[in-house]
């Protein structure tokens, strides 16, 4: 059994468990403890899922974030479980014969053949496609289940984003409930997004302890440790991961990424800006992604790439001078902590584990690892890295107070033998698998201990 | 044993099944990418001693490639060439206005010039399955024939298309050994098989020939594919329907916004 | 690589056939995207409920587009295989395909309505089974809903085909699964109005089907198709059709019962110390002499066990001409690559295959159409096996001046 609350900083749990907000948590953790998880990089939740889903590397199942570009144009595409290219925990269960089931989590979407229930995550454009069998929409129809809850109104309106937080909570834990009661499972996995939300949302509000909003706050996580209980009752022996993605601290200021390479001579964006990768290619030695995902646009692998390859770690190495240099004007604080390549933290799937490559092997490789951004920057907590190409300003505030960190995931885990010490979100499905006597794929990432080195 | 495999040893079974059948016999060589697959069939089939001859029906207006590649070809694997025109209607100066006649007069009736001096009693065509419906026009099924289609996979070809025409022509068989192959699996054994094939197959400056015959007839298509491994991925990629394309558009749409109101964009 | 497996579903169109096909289509997300696309969105306008016309018309569209080669075929898959449902409109297609078609059957699923029960219908679907030696069986009891989810009912249906099948031969069947298919109850989702239910859905039942062990582990047959004369070497020429053949291995040829050990393997551009089922090859005998009487029709089997050589021919054949056949008539038998000519001693259980009526027990012709068993005797011997086990070796043509009139099959 996995029930997993994303974005959950490790803090945060271990203050509401002390607190009283979550005593059924506080009732687990105090049997089973609770320790300190890593996630991925980048931090955000597709990468850190689809990382747990396959136990591997970023480098292999080749989701690195929530929008990346087609290879052959600068064009967006959105990448998801159609173009994940390993396959999932349910898919190797599947294939033992174990009866699995996965609700809501990041980068499942469109949900793959599996031998019982997959239901895609938030990003699934209507009901009818979020099952698989098809046929359990009818299901989820008749109870109003909800995808997600409706991501305009937390800009607009807070109370009525709290609300429908609750009402889709309710009902992903009736499904969830419903699903558990029908059948006997060997693998089953619900994951609550609405906690990421609310932490992007009212995270400064919750710190800052506001009368209205800070009890709001609370009273979400009251209510998810509540189905907790419930859950615990009804299993009371088996083995159970209770867990995070990643963690999540104020935001100081976002970072328009984008617009600092433009101003640092990097990136010229295109005479008409449609979208996030509107660059002129012709003039341009780099560009960037959402969240500090960096490209050197190098020639012979970028459609119009200029770059010569001779060229490309100096690149590398200038641009990482640049956005180390990035300093908040108002702070002076500089923005970005690291910038690391990226054979430092991603693998292809026919390499040695983890041996490192030359940067000129790294930058032609082809393949799933080609798709890799060349550099991604680390940056300071509190400034979140964005895009915003378009715009004139580096540093800017929005609606969003809470911001993803890369440390402080929480794991909580009954009956299921983890790694001792450092322990990373990719680490997670041989334990499981083991648990399940089911062997693992042989190229899975983090079979014993972590692979990616600490920043 | 892949699929290729499955479908190289029924091609060789039904070749072989031809020639113990009809002894008098011709492969047709068109110099395009399945005959050439095809005589690579018959090479193998034969152990390389091909005892029957590859017959090239050439209305003069092939592309200069295609000829120096017959010629090439045709001595390195010591083919028994046979080439047939219709030099009556070349020298009456038949050209392609009229698509129809010129390939009646400069293809059908070189054919049946040829039968007729060679005697052939059966012919091996390179006909796929997914340009059945282009040639059908051009072969004749009895009722009955097409009710007894059986599947070349795992039986003897009992039944061969019987070419019946009018009455002063002959009657012959016609024996069609890469029936089950669709496009994607030729390019897939060429590139397995590294056999030649001309050059025009690939992109130059933007564009190539995704089939080759008379230069009047043949029009280039876009594409960038300038090797066999880019072939295969075009084809792969283009043949998911363009109706997904569209499903897909609005799956992006709805998912930009989505990401765009979290902040992710 | 996922495994295969082809099975057949057998049941009267009004049990459902159709709309049990459509939901397994779309349940395992098995059509074209806008294929699921146009179901969601009549699905909408029904209350929920998908409607599953779309699904049935898309496939008689892509039936009708397709070349002749394969026919009947409605592909889906799942976690663990990729299915295939050789489908037939009716029983006529359907026995022509099984005969005389190419893709063998592993399974079948047999399908019959809740309220209608047993009926001769049933009873001769049963028949056309265990004809075509099907084992593996899965009984889908249809339409629930309008027995009211009745435990009883469902209990009574099953003992009554159970005990039809075991009349036949048959065994007994792997699962009985009480199924709704326009609700899709037990077909890909547990269904929660059946609580007294504990078995499994049907997409589970299938996952459960054990696929036809491989040809190449099956006993050694290379029918000689022709002899080659290359370098002063003769070669036997041929497809393998079932077994695994290496260097060095004893062999014996059938009818003509000579042993002989293989030289080598021989193939253009490589070099091969085994073949398996499936490839054509060539094969160099060690002695010079071994190639004595041997011709195109001769069988390459293993030494033992032996194959059967019949001179007497008792099989099932799908008479497909529109001039009958007679009894003493005297016809072609071509059995893989082997011909003889035949007489006809005896047609017996002639039925007729749309209605599967036995139209005389001990007839004296078979019309177009007509199955029956055929009882021939031919003028040599010929290397045969029950289809079951080596389809190439127990499946026939007959034929008449080089036409084909018929296809049969061997138990």
């Amino acid at each position: 059994m996995v029930l997993s609350i994303d974005g959950v900083p490790f803090g945060l749990m271990r203050r509401m468990m002390d607190n009283g907000v979550m005593p059924n948590m506080a009732g687990l953790a105090g049997n089973v403890g609770i320790r300190q998880m890593r996630s991925v990089q980048p931090t955000v939740s597709c990468v850190a899922w689809a990382s747990y889903m396959t136990g591997k590397n970023p480098g292999k199942h080749g989701i690195y974030g929530f929008i990346d570009r087609r290879t052959e144009s600068y064009d967006l595409m959105f990448p998801n479980s159609a173009t994940m290219s390993a396959e999932n925990i349910w898919e190797v269960l599947s294939r033992a014969d174990k009866r699995v089931f996965g609700m809501n989590v990041p980068s499942s979407y469109p949900p793959r053949r599996v031998n019982g229930i997959l239901i895609g995550d938030f990003l699934t454009p209507t009901i009818e496609k979020a099952a698989y069998p098809a046929g359990e929409s009818e299901y989820l129809r008749s109870i109003d289940y909800r995808i997600d809850s409706d991501a305009q109104l937390a800009r607009r309106d807070k109370r009525a984003m709290l609300a429908d937080l609750d009402k889709t909570l309710d009902t992903r834990m009736e499904a969830m409930f419903h699903y558990l009661d029908k059948e006997s499972w060997d693998f089953f996995h619900t994951h609550i997004m609405g906690s990421d939300r609310i932490n992007h949302f009212l995270w400064q509000k919750m710190e800052d302890n506001d009368p209205e909003f800070a009890p709001a706050f609370f009273a979400y996580y009251r209510r998810i440790d509540k189905a907790i209980g419930r859950l615990l009752e009804q299993l009371p022996d088996i083995p159970l991961l209770i867990f995070s993605d990643h963690g999540f601290c104020r935001i100081k200021q976002e970072v328009q990424l984008s617009r600092y390479l433009v101003e640092t001579g990097w990136t010229t964006p295109a005479q008409e800006i449609v979208h996030p990768l509107s660059v002129d290619p012709a003039k341009s030695k780099a560009y960037c992604l959402i969240p500090g995902r960096i490209y050197v646009n190098l020639l012979g692998r970028e459609p119009g790439g200029i770059v010569p390859l001779e060229k490309y770690q100096q690149v590398r190495k200038r641009l990482a001078e640049d956005l180390l240099k990035l300093r908040d004007p108002e702070t002076g604080e500089n923005v970005i902590r690291k910038v690391v390549m990226r054979e430092d933290v991603y693998w292809p799937s026919d390499r040695e584990k983890n041996a490192t490559m030359e940067p000129e092997q790294s930058a032609m490789y082809k393949g799933t690892y080609g798709k890799a951004a060349d550099l991604i920057a680390i940056p300071y907590d509190g400034y979140d890295l964005k895009l915003g190409l378009a715009g004139n300003k580096i540093l800017q505030k929005t609606e969003l107070e809470g911001m993803h960190t890369y440390d402080d995931a929480f794991m909580v885990a009954r009956g299921i033998e983890l790694p001792k010490d450092d322990l990373e979100i990719l680490m997670l499905a041989k334990p499981i698998l083991d648990k399940l006597g089911v062997e693992p794929p042989n190229d899975m990432d983090g079979t014993g201990s972590a692979i990616t080195p600490r920043f | 044993m892949d699929k290729l495999d499955e479908l190289e040893s029924q091609s060789i079974y039904i070749i072989r099944e031809a020639y113990y059948h009809y002894k008098k016999l011709a492969m047709l060589w068109s110099i395009g990418k399945d005959s050439s697959t095809m005589v690579w069939l018959v090479r193998k089939a034969f152990f390389g001693k091909v005892p029957f001859p590859a017959l090239h029906i050439d209305t003069s207006y092939k592309f200069p490639q295609m000829y120096k590649f017959r010629d090439e070809y045709s001595r390195k694997w010591g083919l028994d060439l046979v080439i047939t025109r219709n030099e009556k209607a070349l020298a009456a100066g038949m050209t392609c206005e009229k698509k129809l006649e010129c390939c009646t007069a400069l293809k059908t009736e070189a054919l049946k010039i040829a039968i007729a001096k060679h005697g052939f009693d059966a012919l091996l065509l390179g006909i796929r399955r997914d340009e059945h419906g282009i040639r059908a026009k051009e072969r004749v099924f009895s009722p009955r024939d097409e009710e007894f289609k059986w599947n070349y996979q795992d039986q003897p070809p009992e039944l061969w298309d019987q070419f019946k025409s009018q009455a002063e022509e002959q009657t012959h068989i016609r024996v069609h050994p890469l029936l089950g192959w669709t496009e994607l699996d030729i390019w897939k054994y060429i590139r397995r098989e590294q056999i030649p094939i001309t050059e025009l197959y690939f992109a130059k400056n933007g564009k190539r020939y995704r089939s080759i015959g008379c230069t009047t007839c043949c029009n280039p298509v876009d594409s960038n594919a300038a090797t066999i491994d880019d072939m295969i991925n075009e084809l792969e990629t283009t043949t998911t329907s363009e109706r997904a394309g569209r499903a897909q558009d609005k799956e992006d749409t709805y998912t930009m916004q989505k990401l765009r109101a979290l902040g992710y964009m | 690589m996922r495994d295969h497996l082809k099975f057949v579903a057998v049941g009267h169109v009004d049990h459902g056939k159709s709309t049990l096909i459509g939901r397994l289509l779309y349940d395992t997300n098995s059509l074209p995207p806008d294929k699921m696309d146009e179901v969601r969105m009549a699905s909408e306008e029904n209350d929920g409920v998908p409607e599953f016309a779309f699904v049935m018309d898309h496939l008689e569209e892509e039936r009708r587009n397709r070349v002749t080669i394969d026919t009947a075929q409605i592909f889906f898959k799942t976690a663990k295989r990729e299915y295939v449902i050789i489908d037939a409109p009716g029983h006529k297609q359907f026995l022509k395909n099984m005969i005389t078609g190419s893709t063998q059957a592993e399974a079948a699923l047999l399908l019959v309505a809740a309220e209608e029960g047993l009926q001769e219908q049933t009873h001769r679907h049963a028949y056309m089974l265990s004809l075509l030696g099907i084992r593996q069986l899965l009984i889908v009891i249809n339409k629930m809903d309008l027995v009211n989810y009745d435990q009883q009912r469902f209990e009574q249906i099953k003992k009554d085909i159970t005990k039809r099948l075991e009349e036949f031969g048959m065994e007994p069947p792997l699962m009985t699964i009480p199924i709704v298919s326009t609700l899709g109850e037990n077909v890909a989702r547990r269904s929660d109005k059946m609580d007294w239910y504990d078995g499994m859905t049907l997409l589970e039942g299938l996952d459960q089907l054990q696929p036809a062990p491989s040809a190449q582990n099956g006993r050694l047959r290379f029918p000689v198709q022709d002899i080659y004369e290359l370098e002063g070497e003769k070669v036997l020429v041929g497809r393998l059709a079932s077994g695994t053949l290496r260097n060095g291995q004893d062999i014996m040829f059938h009818p003509l019962g000579k042993t002989a050990t293989v030289d080598y393997i021989k193939v253009f551009g490589a070099s091969k110390d085994q073949a398996i089922a499936g490839e054509s090859i060539g094969i160099v005998l060690k002695n010079k002499n071994a190639m004595q009487g041997l011709a195109r029709g001769e069988v390459a089997c293993d030494l033992s066990p032996s194959p059967h050589v019949h001179n007497t021919i008792v099989a099932t054949v799908f008479w497909m001409n529109g001039e009958p056949l007679h009894k003493n008539e005297t016809i072609d038998l071509k059995c893989a690559t082997r011909q003889v000519s035949c007489k006809v001693k005896k047609i017996t259980d002639r039925m007729n295959s749309s209605t599967l009526e036995i139209i005389a027990t001990d007839a004296n012709d078979l019309h177009d159409t007509e199955v029956a068993k055929l009882t021939l005797k031919a003028d040599g011997y010929v290397c045969m096996d029950p289809f079951e086990s080596v389809a190439e070796t127990g499946r026939f043509v007959l034929m008449r001046d080089n036409d084909t009139v018929a296809g049969g099959i061997l138990h």
